[in-house]
């Protein structure tokens, strides 16, 4: 806005009909119901982001394909040559992935991370509103 | 926050102690703002106790949201936006479902423009005016007159096209003089004739 443009709003006759009146007078006990409304509905809503943010779970998810993917085929007999490599021990990493506790260890995690995930864009959906 | 005088915090003290629970930071906050509140909301609901109500409603939500506020703007914008909106949606649910006789009555009929008489002051004069304008272009005048906010703000705070809010603030302005002048012609007249 250009400095004419600011001199005739200021001395537009409206303008100073509205400032003369100034704002109408909020209710004396609006602090007082305001906080005893907060106090009844709790606490601020500051929504805490998730654990894992999207990179991460793209990031761990290739991790955790690329890993199965390497134990699946180190576990299927008629793989060879690759058990050298890298100094992977054979029999201890088939044996990882086939126990059941492992597995439900793994499942829960990943259950629980993306539960939070779930969590937190319902906190933030809801305090938008 | 014990120690501080009210008038000494400024907002940008006062903003993050509300925001991390500080209820009493955030009373400062309702006290600086409170009547720049009542005052858009009351201009879009013009009833004093769903202006009231809808007033709380603005600095429950405004504590709620307050971790979402980024500081880059205006706390006063951010806030009015807060409580425009409220306003509308309060409206528009008033519209829809009246819950007593003044909302059924506002919304079979709506205000003449016949000069009322006996008008004692500025204050009531331009307040009869404004309730005589759709209520959104009530609020819009009300922010670029008494805030003195830009276009830019108020399209920030209403979320409508900057040429709409342009069209609005022309009509409301024209239809304000009008009825102003309307009024005051009437005065004239009564002054005349009584004297």
């Amino acid at each position: 806005m250009d400095a004419e443009h600011e001199r005739v709003r200021a001395d537009d006759p409206l303008r100073v009909l509205f400032h003369d009146v100034g704002h109408l007078r909020g209710p004396v006990d609006l602090e007082t119901n305001v906080l005893s409304r907060l106090a009844e509905h709790a606490a601020v809503v500051t929504p805490a982001p998730p654990l894992l943010s999207k990179r991460s779970w793209y990031v761990l998810s290739a991790f955790g394909l690329v890993i199965l993917g390497l134990a699946f085929k180190l576990s299927t007999p008629s793989y060879s040559g690759i058990g050298t490599m890298h100094g992977l021990q054979l029999p201890n990493v088939t044996a990882f992935f086939n126990s059941p506790w492992a597995l439900t260890a793994m499942a829960s995690i990943v259950f629980l991370l993306a539960l939070d995930r779930f969590l937190g864009g319902l906190k933030q959906n809801s305090s938008a509103i | 926050m014990a120690s501080h005088d009210r008038a000494s915090v400024e907002d940008h003290q006062a903003i993050p102690l509300a925001a991390a629970g500080d209820q009493r930071a955030f009373a400062v906050l309702i006290g600086r703002y409170k009547h720049m509140v009542y005052t858009v909301v009351q201009r879009v609901l013009r009833n004093d106790m769903d202006a009231e109500e809808a007033s709380q409603d603005v600095f429950v939500k405004a504590y709620q949201q307050l971790g979402e506020f980024n500081g880059t703007g205006k706390f006063s914008t951010w806030l009015y936006s807060i409580a425009f909106r409220t306003a509308i949606s309060t409206l528009r649910r008033r519209k829809e479902h009246p819950t007593s006789v003044d909302d059924l009555a506002s919304t079979l009929h709506e205000p003449s423009d016949e000069p009322r008489l006996f008008i004692n002051d500025r204050k009531d004069l331009l307040e009869w005016a404004l309730a005589r304008i759709p209520a959104e272009d009530a609020a819009l005048l009300t922010m670029y007159h008494l805030e003195e906010m830009s276009i830019e703000e108020i399209v920030t705070v209403t979320e409508l096209g900057a040429s709409n809010v342009k069209v609005r603030l022309h009509r409301g302005r024209k239809k304000l003089a009008e009825l102003l002048h309307l009024h005051l012609r009437e005065e004239t007249w009564t002054l005349s004739t009584n004297g």
